[in-house]
């Protein structure tokens, strides 16, 4: 029997001869590991087999083949666990492929065999399986064209296609999408090949499926990062969520699929692999014929869709060498106009950046007044870039740096060149008169000088008839120099120096 | 590879020393307000000369201080490649969305004029940034001691 030959014989060239596809060999070859991991994991059923009889040593065997199938892809899907590390390597590359042809050989066989144990009750006695059986009819290849179940089987080779992608831009935990990634380079010039076929085949499961009003209405509100699990979400009923609400909810129901909607669940999938795949189309092709195909069917909101532009111009799919923006609902589709929507988009990207520098911007909104706020921003920068030069050159004529002293309080903080620079400030009063002179005749300190830019000149005060005030404010400021001065050169009190010079040189300018 | 910000301190400090060894005691204030100006530019350049010629308003910056230095009366900003792209940008109609304020952005950014609207943007971004270490960092500093 079959079934004997599938236990049985443990040869890695027994299982592809009994799988008998051509097509198959490709990943099969690569699957050595795997390959004999299977074949240890199906031998040790043997015992069973021979050791408890016939049709219930069969039952028994089969459920716990589909049992350990089942616990090896859990194992791939969630990472790897201890036990089954030497499993999880395997994984990563084609073996999916291999379990589902195991699965829908298993299944043929479970038919084949005439109903001589209910063929599904393992199915559904497992329901983490069944949920896995799901994802494995997903990701099926191309190649399985003999199987029955067409439209179920070729779409969802778009499908792990796009779960990819999907996965790729938003990390969804979808099962197998790590492999996925790796297939999807082979399946993408195949992808572009079918893509009419899957929409022919999209429409004809759409008539068929029961759920179609269904999935009108999920899809309505739907964007292309999360129409796979709001397939399921449809299913359960919750039409008129918006697309907003279905962005927490799928994250948490990616991979709860209940057991007896596996059928139902895969067909969710299918038809919108089919209608995520419009979608792509249209971003590549920028959107003429395909998009009236798509728009007909669909309406989409322009939040789902102002996802999607950066995301979809993304994806590494497109063998083509521009750069792909998606072409917006109700909007021109022209060159012209999606390059104006390219730029805008530049340079609102770039207002953003702008008012994260710009203090105080974020609660302006607008492209005017966020202007004007930067340009407010630059003007009060380059005026204090202006007002410190004036500084430096009014109180710093003949003071020698001590560069080392300088740099080091960025690298040390060091407080002993703070004061040693200190005691040179005796020269301070002498050459302190023009200073305050500039201060007496400058009110404002910053506006009246400054006011016209950095090319204009600065209109100063005269020194003639200034004599006694200056020498009124040369005195102050001597007493405030010799009061910090006396103020004492303690460790502790360093910090008060700190703190009471700036703005002692400050109260004196201002 | 030292920061933007430690580049232009010490190219700073260096010039100001450089300044107040060449300059005499004289505190008049024609020699007060010259200094002044020293300083100004003395700052500008050597944060333009830290931050290289990788950005548009830095080698503008660059370009009119030399020019500035060499030949007094003529500026850069006369130049014909400057006129050509000067009308290039404004005859560009993408350019001129809010029209008297993208001009008085473009004013004062240095380099502004001669690009489009986009760039304008980048390269406010990153002089915001330096005229903030600029302004703050070293000078404030040296005001201390």
């Amino acid at each position: 029997m079959e079934k004997e030959n599938l236990f049985l014989n443990c040869g890695s060239e027994q299982f592809q001869n009994f799988f008998c596809n051509p097509s198959w060999e490709n990943s099969v070859e690569q699957n050595d590991p795997f390959e004999s991991a299977l074949s240890s994991m199906v031998s040790s059923p043997v015992a069973y087999a021979t050791a408890s009889g016939n049709n219930d040593g069969e039952n028994i065997v089969i459920r716990e083949l589909i049992g350990r199938l089942g616990s090896i892809c859990n194992s791939g899907e969630i990472s790897p666990s201890t036990n089954t590390s030497r499993y999880s390597t395997p994984l990563n590359s084609p073996p999916k492929v291999n379990l589902s042809m195991m699965d829908n050989q298993i299944r043929r066989n479970l038919q084949n065999s005439g109903n001589n144990f209910p063929s599904f009750a393992p199915f559904s006695t497992d329901p983490g399986f069944a949920e896995r059986a799901a994802r494995f009819s997903c990701y099926a290849k191309l190649g399985l064209n003999n199987d029955s179940e067409l439209p179920h089987r070729l779409v969802p080779q778009l499908d792990s296609g796009n779960l990819s992608r999907v996965s790729s831009n938003q990390s969804f935990k979808f099962s197998g999408s790590p492999p996925m990634g790796v297939q999807e380079n082979r399946n993408a010039s195949l992808q572009e090949g079918i893509s009419a076929s899957y929409r022919r085949l999209g429409r004809f499961s759409r008539s068929s499926t029961p759920e179609k009003t269904e999935f009108g209405d999920s899809r309505e509100n739907s964007s292309v990062s999360e129409q796979i699990p709001v397939g399921e979400n449809g299913f359960k009923g919750q039409n008129n969520s918006n697309s907003r609400k279905r962005k927490s909810v799928p994250r948490g129901k990616a991979k709860e699929i209940p057991a007896k909607d596996v059928n139902v669940a895969s067909e969710n999938s299918e038809s919108s692999a089919k209608r995520s795949k419009s979608y792509d189309e249209s971003s590549i092709e920028k959107g003429n014929t395909i998009k009236a195909d798509a728009s007909e069917s669909d309406k989409v909101t322009g939040d789902g869709n102002q996802k999607q532009p950066k995301e979809n111009a993304k994806p590494p799919e497109p063998p083509k060498d521009y750069i792909h923006v998606r072409a917006r609902r109700g909007q021109a589709t022209d060159a012209h106009s999606l390059a104006e929507r390219v730029r805008r988009e530049k340079i609102s990207e770039r207002m953003k950046v702008l008012q994260e520098l710009v203090p105080g911007c974020n609660k302006v909104t607008g492209k005017a007044v966020m202007l004007d706020e930067i340009i407010n921003y630059v003007q009060s920068l380059q005026r204090q870039v202006e007002f410190l030069s004036m500084k430096l050159a009014i109180i710093n004529p003949n003071m020698e740096f001590n560069v080392e002293a300088l740099m080091s309080k960025d690298i040390f903080g060091s407080r002993g060149s703070f004061l040693h620079n200190l005691y040179t400030s005796d020269a301070y009063p002498s050459q302190s008169q023009p200073g305050q002179n500039l201060h007496n005749g400058i009110p404002n300190g910053t506006e009246m000088p400054f006011q016209n830019g950095r090319n204009q000149s600065i209109q100063m005060p005269t020194l003639d008839n200034a004599s006694e005030p200056v020498s009124q404010a040369s005195t102050f400021w001597e007493d405030d120099l010799h009061s910090l001065v006396q103020m004492g050169f303690g460790q502790n009190e360093t910090q008060s120096f700190h703190a009471i010079l700036p703005t002692a040189s400050l109260t004196i300018f201002i | 590879m030292p920061s933007i910000k430690t580049r232009f301190t010490y190219r700073f400090i260096r010039a100001v020393q450089k300044l107040n060894k060449n300059r005499g005691v004289s505190s008049s204030m024609k020699e007060t307000y010259r200094r002044y100006h020293m300083i100004r530019v003395a700052s500008y350049a050597s944060m333009a000369s830290a931050v290289g010629s990788k950005r548009a308003w830095s080698q503008a910056v660059l370009r009119k201080i030399r020019n500035h230095t060499l030949h007094r009366d003529l500026k850069k900003k006369c130049g014909i490649h400057a006129l050509i792209r000067r009308r290039k940008v404004s005859e560009n109609p993408r350019n001129n969305l809010n029209f008297h304020q993208e001009n008085d952005l473009r004013k004062l950014v240095p380099g502004g004029e001669d690009m489009d609207f986009c760039r304008l943007l980048n390269e406010t971004a990153h002089y915001i940034k330096c005229l903030r270490t600029q302004g703050l960092h070293p000078k404030t500093q040296l005001l201390e001691r």
